[in-house]
């Protein structure tokens, strides 16, 4: 099962995102600040990233830049508030695997999950 | 006959030989005078020579007292001349010694005439009436050494010396009648001559009061002054003219002279064209009169030209009013209609000639005229323009009318006339309430925009708690059927969510080159696998020949999407949709080769999006485009709406077809379902097109009002 952290500005937003993907059998590890995020990723290896692209001090964008700089191997799945092509390409352009439509459905995501950690 | 009818020829002869009369009668009375005098005075000097003579020769008859010699000296003396009446001697004592006379001698005549001086040695001449004649009679004594031996008297007739003055009035008489007639007879050529001119001159003066102009009065020229002064110059006025003489004429180019009223003709005197040319007064009246005719032909064809310039503007004028669908009329201080246009009259319902000398009390139903009338004298009063908008009833219904009233005011600044307009502002008032109403819905879809965002978050969490919840709680459970409600509901929102999002999303629009089938080709790559969760299967069509178009990738991305998601929802059972582009060439059939033409101008890029669902109805037709229009139950209404809006701002066209055209339709699927197919037609990018050429300012702007 693979190693995920969850980073989204709404606490019970990420939580939520921990409990679906943790019934599956991943370790999840749900955080609300950038930093802390970050942190963790430095000290244990992470498989995947979900970062929600709004955050309270940097864009998700920004997460992923420094956290591909810690890990390169971490594969990313962003979330966007609304499924413009823009976001979705941005995402795409900075190395994200996938990416998530807000509000987060559960089957689209496991599917989206289950897609990025199959590749 | 007056004086002042005759003729003027007859004038000039009349008084040219009155004037040679006068001057004969003035000289011959004078002269005949004169002569006769000295024919009278000549005779008596000649009667005193002969009878002085006699007198000497008597001298030695008289001493020896010889009648006979006497008598002989005296009967020769009267032989002498046939005016010599008679003669005789007296000796010294008075008595008669010989006479001529035959019939006895008059005694009458001794006292008649007698020697003058003191002593009578003086000759003496004595004028005698005679009854018939006047005879001159000569006393001159007969003396010897001082001696006085008698008298010698001779009688001279004046009939002859009267005769010679007779001879010489009639001659004078003669010479003065042959003047005359010469004078007469040249006067008769002279007045011919000068009158010949003048005549002329009425003649042409008659021709240009009956109104023909194109008149030559002048002769032509002996030598033209272009000519003479070999100028070339054939702009002047002058030039070509040979019946026109230059200094008559106004703006002549001639190098020589100077500019005009200078000096006036003076100059002309030292002008070889002038000296050579130039003629006497007539002549000068006749050209003057020439050059009069010919201006006065100009200036009435400019007159003509400037009235038919009028005639035209007024017609111009007339036809602007006429075509305008405005109400126009003029209006006098009294409420009286001076003009109306076709427009007013036709709202009227009355010709123009019935509107114009009637009144506003005439025309309209009295409450309607006394409210028009009190408009028109506020109008005036105030004199100042005065606009408002205003509700009249017309035989169509009611209509809005945007009324104008301008005083008319004459040259002291008084207003004495109305002009008013009224323009059928119905359309813009409606189209005026359409732009307020969507304003309303644009804010709205702002705010519910910014609502949807907020909810967004919690609305995922509540639909990801619904859906985990589910796992928890055993199957056929009627926790679990109401926590399915729940996920079921949630879904319901969030796609409301997303429908509000794209329609008050903002952005900046950015235009560029793009290719068609690659920016449909990257949405139906990130649609692919949600729409395949689904059983709902992307077949591209696309033709790969296609050129570029100038466009917002990101928006029209946004309407591929909108149509893809349509697409999908029309078939929740799952099913094909067929995504097919290609060129349009100008002039082409419809979309699907039998709706509506391709807009004319260039080549234009078709993408299709065909579904197998349901299709439309046709009543439902002609709104799927119309904001918060849906028949799903599930959307907002405004994915179309906002494509549709996007689309026109490229400058191209969506149109829906249902059922879909035959070749559109997926292969062996849903055989019986009509489906629905979207059009969409872009221009092509010409070749030289710039890049930044902005089809789509007008949603950025919109996007901007608050």
């Amino acid at each position: 099962m693979a190693r995920i952290i969850v980073l989204d500005d709404v606490a019970d937003a990420a939580t939520m995102i921990k409990r679906i993907l943790s019934r599956l059998g991943h370790e999840v590890e749900a955080f609300t600040e950038e930093q802390q995020a970050l942190e963790h990723a430095r000290a244990h290896p992470v498989d995947l990233a979900i970062l929600d692209i709004r955050l309270l001090k940097m864009s998700g964008v920004e997460v992923l830049e420094e956290l591909r700089s810690i890990s390169p191997a971490t594969r990313a799945i962003m979330l966007t508030g609304y499924p413009t092509l823009e976001t979705a390409r941005q995402a795409l352009d900075l190395g994200a695997n996938a990416y998530c439509v807000k509000p987060i459905d559960r089957a689209d995501l496991e599917a989206t999950v289950a897609s990025v950690l199959g590749n | 006959m007056r004086l002042v009818r005759l003729r003027f020829q007859t004038k000039i002869m009349v008084g040219i030989v009155l004037i040679v009369a006068a001057v004969a009668l003035m000289t011959a009375i004078p002269v005949s005078r004169m002569a006769s005098r000295a024919i009278i005075a000549e005779s008596r000097t000649r009667g005193l020579v002969l009878a002085e003579n006699l007198s000497l020769r008597l001298a030695d008859a008289l001493l020896t007292r010889d009648l006979l010699r006497m008598k002989t000296m005296i009967d020769e003396l009267k032989g002498v001349g046939e005016d010599i009446v008679y003669a005789f001697v007296q000796d010294g004592a008075g008595n008669v010694l010989a006479h001529t006379f035959q019939k006895g001698f008059p005694v009458d005549l001794l006292e008649a005439n007698a020697p003058g001086g003191p002593e009578g040695e003086v000759a003496h001449v004595q004028l005698l009436d005679a009854g018939s004649e006047y005879i001159y009679d000569f006393a001159v004594p007969v003396a010897l050494d001082d001696k006085r031996l008698g008298t010698a008297r001779l009688g001279l007739s004046r009939l002859r010396a009267e005769a010679e003055v007779r001879r010489l009035l009639v001659a004078f008489a003669g010479l003065s009648v042959a003047a005359l007639a010469a004078a007469l007879a040249l006067s008769a050529v002279f007045a011919r001559r000068v009158t010949r001119s003048i005549n002329v001159l009425t003649k042409y003066a008659r021709e240009v009061v009956a109104g023909n102009l194109d008149i030559e009065t002048a002769a032509t020229l002996e030598k033209n002054c272009w000519e003479l002064m070999d100028c070339g110059r054939t702009q002047c006025p002058a030039y070509g003219k040979p019946r026109h003489r230059c200094w008559h004429m106004q703006g002549t180019l001639c190098p020589d002279c100077a500019p005009a009223d200078s000096q006036g003709r003076k100059a002309c005197a030292r002008c070889p064209v002038y000296r050579h040319n130039a003629g006497d007064e007539i002549q000068d009246l006749a050209e003057t009169f020439g050059i009069m005719a010919m201006t006065l032909k100009e200036q009435i064809g400019e007159l003509e030209e400037a009235g038919q310039v009028l005639g035209r503007q007024r017609q111009l004028l007339r036809t602007i009013l006429d075509a305008t669908p405005d109400l126009v009329c003029l209006l006098d201080e009294n409420h009286v209609y001076l003009a109306v246009n076709r427009g007013f009259a036709a709202f009227l319902g009355r010709t123009e000639k019935e509107i114009v000398g009637r009144s506003e009390a005439e025309l309209f139903a009295p409450e309607q005229a006394e409210e028009r009338m009190a408009a028109n004298r506020a109008i005036l009063d105030s004199a100042r323009a005065v606009q408002a908008e205003t509700r009249r009833k017309t035989p169509g219904g009611e209509r809005w009318f945007h009324e104008v009233g301008v005083p008319v005011r004459d040259a002291a600044g008084r207003p004495v006339a109305l002009l008013k307009t009224a323009r059928d502002v119905t359309e813009v008032k409606s189209i005026e309430a359409q732009l307020l109403q969507s304003q309303k819905m644009e804010s709205l879809g702002k705010l519910a925009g910014g609502v949807a965002h907020e909810i967004n978050t919690p609305l995922g969490i509540i639909l990801g708690y619904a859906q985990l919840l589910q796992d928890d709680v055993p199957e056929g459970g009627q926790v679990r059927e109401d926590l399915q409600i729940i996920e079921r509901q949630a879904k319901v929102c969030r796609k409301i969510v997303s429908d509000l999002l794209g329609f008050s999303r903002q952005h900046e629009s950015s235009l560029g080159r793009m290719d068609l089938n690659a920016s449909v080709r990257e949405v139906a790559s990130l649609v692919r696998h949600t729409f395949s969760l689904e059983k709902v299967v992307l077949d591209l069509d696309l033709d790969e020949g296609l050129p570029q178009l100038v466009g917002d990738r990101e928006k029209l991305g946004q309407v591929w999407m909108n149509l893809l998601n349509n697409a999908r929802d029309a078939m929740p059972g799952g099913g094909t949709i067929r995504i097919r582009s290609r060129l349009r060439p100008a002039e082409g059939d419809g979309p699907g080769g039998e709706a509506s033409a391709v807009p004319t101008g260039g080549d234009w890029l078709e993408l299709c999006v065909a579904d197998s669902g349901a299709g439309i109805s046709p009543e439902h037709l002609g709104k799927i485009f119309d904001p918060f229009f849906s028949t799903k139950g599930t959307g907002t209404g405004l994915g179309l709406s906002v494509s549709f809006g996007i689309v026109q701002n490229h400058g191209g066209r969506i149109e829906a077809l249902s059922p879909a055209p035959e070749e559109l339709r997926p292969a062996g699927e849903n055989g019986g379902r009509p489906g629905a197919a979207f059009f969409v037609l872009l221009p092509a990018a010409q070749p030289d097109s710039p890049v930044t050429a902005p089809p789509d300012q007008a949603p950025t702007a919109k996007e901007d009002q608050p």
